[in-house]
């Protein structure tokens, strides 16, 4: 189990401890949860599975903005 | 009578009875209220894209784009196409969803705020399934009345009849397993009118010869500015995450993996539809001379009944019917569950066994859609109501967005930010009436500073409140033994 750090902030947040997965460890981390933590958490091997996915998306959306901007010029 | 040929209501008739006995066939298969609302958390990947798909593509989007483009041209894509750079963090999320095992929205903000924050965003819920619902069915019957020439009164009547029928026998396991057939009906939906259309007005060479140039600009100089798009844009991504039926179209996949293609791709399909809708609107603007059709929303319909010949009218109107009965019922599954779980349960009966809750989900389920139905015969315009949508439910995002990211955050900072995003939007957009994309800013900033500023400044949530949360995320579904060891449980009280 890791602890969470206690923070520095005016009031500060209550220390309790999290639950550690393996899987997590595996890639199945979530980087929108440990967004503020990135920089400090930040591997490929633990945020695999959402990097590769979120780049791919952003491959799909590229594609579509294209065939959009190909469609309205077809005959022009 | 209906302006229809025995084949299109032979057509129309047939997919009903089929879409219908097949609802009452799998409702058999629905025991308890962990089926109805969620279908079990079972869905593999085809049926988690069909899901995704057909809740987020309705007839009205069809509708609302094409109408759009016809006036301001390929540019009224923007009206859906807001979504396309959210899409993404969809791969993101999904998980999330997934991981903290709610089955409402409302459960996130009673779990990780408080009861009272959770009570205000059920009611919100409500509204907002039922200002959607309405829409839908207003949006499909001014079609099916432009073609038919029948009453857009019992049109709305009798669609609305039709998927309670459906939804309220079968719930969400009944809704999913027919999405792939209303799947194929909506690709059908997009696509149907543009080789005909493109026919009539001589190809994509006669398309380009009789519009002007800037018609076919991904950026217009009016309505949809880039700044308005941006805006609309940003709006869109901050507030995906407190629409009320993502929880159930995020969340109800078999794996973390199933939940993330279908919602990721299940919605870049409904992106790909979009161009097929934007360019039926640029067709019809060909077709038909500006101020030609009454309303812009009608020329989809003006389209069906000028372009399709016999039969392919019938299969338009089945697909929107398709489209109205896919999104309604899963709306109105998912308005009953917020009701039976986070209003009625917690404050009214909390003791009955889950056949009660079950019955009483079925019979909110009908009443939801009733006010949907009012809704509906009071809406003036489809685009109107879509970015009312849009706009009120970013309010509710900024909460989520911080909450998920931030320890700190907590239910002073959230309801601050409610009603400070709430008051500058009054101010912009209703008492001033702007609406170039300033009314979206404005109030987002003051949502997230005020969030931000209350929460750094009031005491966090507890610790137990915060580890059940946060242990949540760090724990994919099937790993539950690891909360066991630092003393939590799984599943909700």
């Amino acid at each position: 189990m890791r602890d969470q750090e206690p923070q520095t902030e005016v009031q500060p947040i209550p220390n309790f401890q999290m639950p550690l997965s393996q899987l997590e460890e595996d890639g199945h981390s979530l980087l929108i949860v440990d967004l503020l933590r990135l920089p400090q958490w930040f591997s490929y091997k633990r945020y695999r599975l959402d990097v590769i996915g979120f780049l791919v998306a952003w491959l799909w959306v590229v594609l579509l903005l294209a065939l959009g901007w190909w469609v309205a010029r077809i005959g022009s | 009578m209906t302006g229809l040929s025995k084949l299109d209501l032979a057509v129309i008739f047939t997919y009903l009875a089929g879409i219908t006995a097949f609802g009452l066939y799998v409702s058999r298969r629905v025991k308890d209220t962990e089926g109805y609302f969620m279908g079990n958390r079972r869905f593999g990947k085809a049926l988690m894209i069909a899901q995704a798909l057909t809740t987020g593509t309705r007839a009205d989007y069809a509708i609302g784009v094409a109408g759009a483009s016809y006036e301001i041209g390929m540019a009224g894509i923007w009206y859906q196409w807001m979504y396309i750079f959210s899409t993404p963090f969809f791969w993101l999320l999904s998980p999330i969803f997934r991981r903290l095992r709610y089955t409402t929205t409302a459960d996130f903000f009673e779990e990780r705020f408080s009861r009272s924050l959770g009570f205000a965003y059920s009611l919100f819920a409500l509204y907002l399934f039922t200002l959607w619902q309405g829409t839908i069915i207003k949006g499909a019957a001014l079609t099916i009345a432009g073609i038919t020439g029948l009453s857009e009164t019992w049109i709305i009547w009798g669609v609305t009849a039709l998927f309670v029928l459906f939804g309220v026998a079968g719930g969400l396991i009944a809704t999913v397993n027919t999405d792939f057939i209303q799947g194929i009906f909506i690709v059908i939906l997009s696509f149907l009118l543009i080789p005909f259309g493109l026919e009539a007005v001589g190809g994509f060479a006669g398309l380009h010869a009789k519009l002007q140039p800037e018609m076919f600009s991904l950026v217009a100089l009016k309505e949809l500015t880039p700044f308005k798009v941006l805006m609309l844009v940003i709006t869109g991504l901050v507030g995906i995450v407190a629409q009320p039926h993502h929880m159930a179209v995020a969340g109800s996949g078999k794996s973390e993996m199933n939940c993330r293609v279908g919602w990721c791709y299940g919605n870049f399909i409904k992106r790909l539809c979009t161009i097929g809708w934007a360019l039926a609107g640029l067709i019809a603007a060909a077709m038909f001379t500006q101020g030609s059709i009454a309303k812009r929303e009608l020329v989809f319909g003006a389209m069906i009944k000028q372009l399709l010949p016999s039969g392919l009218v019938g299969l338009m109107i089945a697909a929107i019917l398709a489209t109205v009965i896919a999104s309604c019922a899963a709306f109105m599954i998912s308005g009953s569950a917020l009701f039976t779980r986070n209003i009625y349960k917690k404050y009214l009966k909390p003791a009955a066994d889950d056949a009660h809750y079950l019955l009483t989900g079925r019979i909110v389920s009908a009443a939801l859609t009733v006010g949907s139905l009012l809704m509906a015969l009071y809406l003036k315009s489809v685009i109107d109501a879509t970015v009312h949508f849009v706009t009120i439910v970013a309010f509710v995002g900024i909460p989520m967005w911080v909450a998920i990211v931030w320890m700190r955050a907590n239910s002073k900072g959230a309801w601050a930010s409610l009603i400070a995003s709430t008051a500058v939007f009054w101010w912009f957009g209703v008492a001033n009436n702007i609406k170039d994309g300033r009314e979206l800013l404005y109030p987002m900033l003051a949502g997230f500073v005020t969030m931000i500023a209350v929460s750094w400044m009031t005491r966090p949530e507890s610790a137990d409140r915060l580890q059940r949360f946060y242990a949540l995320l760090h724990t994919p579904v099937g790993e539950e033994a690891n909360l066991e060891r630092v003393g939590l449980k799984a599943t909700l009280d």
